[in-house]
């Protein structure tokens, strides 16, 4: 029996025929990497930038676009923007990924519902930018909650007097000027070659339809998704390339309905402008938002948290922002 | 035997992984060194171009009021017309009055005539009321008679205020209209900005003097949320820096008049100035000073008549009447 055994081994061993199987099942197993090496010269990665900016969305983005540029594999990004801003210093943290991805590697920018203000900011380095025609973009500018003037008690001590609120309201207005200087002064740095507005024009803050935009240089063309992925692939000489759609962790927060809408993330919600405030605003917030965004108005169908209880809301002060008066003191 | 062969075999093995390992460790170090990490240069944030420099906030208020001023008097506030100011809005004037000998007093309701009687000047801030054809005829008679009128305004607002039912917005307008209008003056609806010329926010405007008056001393003042002032034939004192806008109408751009004098009248379009926190701000002490210069040197002749100025008025309603010489 054994010698039996031992001879069919020897034949098998001998035997031509098993080593082409064999050989045609590693050729199989090995055929999709050879095919996408032939038939693709890179990749084009899209990474959405969804719904309100604060600390996690600016890491989940960050997170992508450094994923981006470490894969020796993705030759150009596409930021897909539908976002009315959020907080400063993550939007202004998205700009300074966004102008480091574009010096590495093209980056084309789409917009769809609104890329406004803190949004505006991330894209701003972009080489080309599409929106459509419903989009809104602009809105460069800052706002913030005054802080209230207090000073030391017999219950609260400080080494200074203005520790309590770090300065009064006269010097709050030069702080909140340096950030928005340094918005404006981006913005110009980035796209100051296009843009046919005045560097006052723009501090106005005022929101562009897209095709106001395109006239006034804030976005250089029409377009959808397809066309910024084309012209990405274009821009970084893929004649053969594969689209990867990246998709942060958590749910995008949205402040705006119409930006609600539009959004195609999997996970996405409502919030009130009390996410960016909190329920009692004693300290100022630095926003890059529209005003028009913490309208409660806005947020009513939404079915988000009550925005108009007791106390001053900040959602009340900025909805007399939006007049053509001035809030008394 | 077999256990020599085993043993070289598995120094091969030992040899070989120690080569793989020293490659896969040895292999980014060397791609790092070939591709070094350019810094991120940010010329835009750049502090220099970024930060406003701040106005200077020095000085006091230092009237000097000509010799021939009464060394003492009074001067009346209104307090009748819902007038919207604080104690610390006008403490620096006030200082400035007291410490030249004047007394301070409210006019809180009744006589208008007769608080008005035996004082220098009054001065309106900001009512919240119109002042009825009767008030009206008491200052008409003061000024006749040599009183001084400071009146100051400012342009529409709205106030944001809390209670237990939630939070209201109510707007808030300078009632100045008829009685200012009596004077030839009156005080734009819309705030002034600018976001060139402008103490940190553009809705902190920088004002310079005309030259007109007795402002030689003061390079710029700054006033805060101020409306455009106009007085047909009236002499303009200040005027907002180039490059202001009017709220609602960003296009329109000029140097509108925030100070206007008009015999013993004197407008303004803004209170807060000269308020405890900002009168020190560039010149604006100055400017209390002046105002305060203003009230006390009443000269007490008979004013001009009405009705001859009335036939020498042109047309000159606008954001920027010519000052006269």
């Amino acid at each position: 029996m054994a010698s039996r055994i031992r001879a069919l081994l020897t034949r098998i061993a001998r035997s031509y025929v098993l080593f082409v199987v064999i050989g045609v099942v590693v050729g199989l197993a090995l055929a999709p990497v050879a095919w996408n090496a032939t038939s693709s010269e890179g990749t084009v990665a899209v990474v959405p930038v969804s719904g309100t900016i604060d600390g996690g969305s600016a890491a989940g983005v960050s997170s992508m676009l450094q994923q981006a540029r470490a894969d020796s594999d993705i030759k150009a990004v596409v930021l897909l923007v539908n976002s009315g801003g959020g907080g400063a210093a993550a939007s202004e943290e998205m700009y300074l990924q966004t102008k480091r991805t574009a010096q590495e590697m093209p980056v084309i920018t789409s917009v769809d519902a609104s890329a406004a203000s803190g949004a505006y900011y991330t894209i701003a380095p972009s080489d080309h930018i599409y929106a459509k025609p419903a989009s809104t973009v602009g809105s460069v500018g800052v706002l913030a909650t005054t802080p209230t003037a207090l000073e030391p008690t017999t219950i609260i001590s400080t080494t200074g007097p203005n520790k309590l609120t770090g300065g009064d309201e006269r010097e709050f207005n030069y702080i909140l000027e340096s950030l928005g200087n340094a918005f404006v002064g981006a913005v110009f740095e980035q796209r100051g070659d296009r843009l046919q507005l005045t560097r006052t024009e723009l501090e106005q803050a005022r929101i562009y339809s897209g095709t106001q935009a395109v006239q006034n240089g804030l976005v250089d063309s029409i377009g959808g998704r397809q066309a910024a992925v084309e012209h990405a692939a274009d821009e970084a000489g893929l004649d053969n390339y594969n689209v990867r759609v990246m998709r942060p962790d958590g749910t995008a927060r949205f402040l705006s309905r119409s930006n609600y809408i539009a959004s195609t993330a999997p996970n996405k919600t409502m919030v009130s402008a009390e996410y960016l405030y909190g329920e009692d605003p004693s300290e100022p917030v630095f926003l890059m938002v529209p005003a028009t965004y913490l309208d409660p108005s806005t947020n009513e169908s939404a079915g988000a948290p009550e925005v108009a209880g007791t106390g001053t809301t900040p959602t009340a002060r900025a909805t007399v922002v939006r007049g053509g008066t001035h809030v008394a003191a | 035997m077999w256990r020599r062969e085993l043993a070289k075999r598995l120094v091969v093995l030992v040899l070989t992984v120690a080569v793989v390992l020293a490659v896969a460790a040895g292999g980014p170090m060397l791609l790092q060194e070939d591709e070094e990490r350019a810094t991120l240069q940010n010329p835009e944030y750049e502090p220099d171009a970024v930060v406003p420099d701040p106005v200077a906030a020095t000085g006091t208020v230092d009237a000097n009021p000509d010799p021939s001023a009464d060394d003492s008097g009074t001067v009346v506030i209104d307090r009748g017309h819902s007038n919207r100011f604080s104690r610390a809005d006008i403490e620096p004037l006030v200082d400035a009055l007291v410490r030249e000998g004047y007394n301070v007093r409210y006019y809180t309701d009744g006589d208008l005539a007769g608080v008005l009687e035996g004082a220098d000047a009054f001065l309106v801030i900001d009512p919240g009321t119109e002042y009825l054809p009767g008030d009206i005829d008491d200052v008409r008679q003061f000024t006749g008679n040599g009183g001084r009128l400071v009146m100051i305004g400012e342009p529409d607002r709205t106030a944001v205020s809390a209670s237990l039912l939630g939070t209201s917005i109510q707007n808030q307008e300078t009632r100045l209209t008829t009685l200012a209008s009596r004077y030839r003056m009156s005080v734009d609806t819309e705030y002034l900005y600018n976001q060139e010329n402008a103490d940190g926010t553009f809705k902190h405007i920088l004002v310079r003097p005309t030259g007109d008056g007795e402002l030689d001393g003061v390079e710029q003042t700054t006033m805060y949320t101020a409306a455009a002032v106009t007085a047909q034939n009236g002499t303009v004192l200040l005027r907002s820096a180039p490059s202001t806008h009017k709220s609602g109408s960003d296009e329109v751009t000029g140097e509108y008049p925030v100070m206007v004098q008009r015999n013993d009248v004197l407008l303004l379009g803004d209170k807060t100035f000269m308020s405890g926190e900002r009168y020190r701000v560039a010149d604006n002490e100055q400017v209390v000073a002046y105002v305060a210069e203003f009230m006390i040197e009443g000269d007490y002749q008979a004013p001009p008549d009405e009705d001859a100025d009335d036939e020498q008025d042109s047309e000159n309603g606008t954001a920027t009447p010519m000052p006269v010489a």
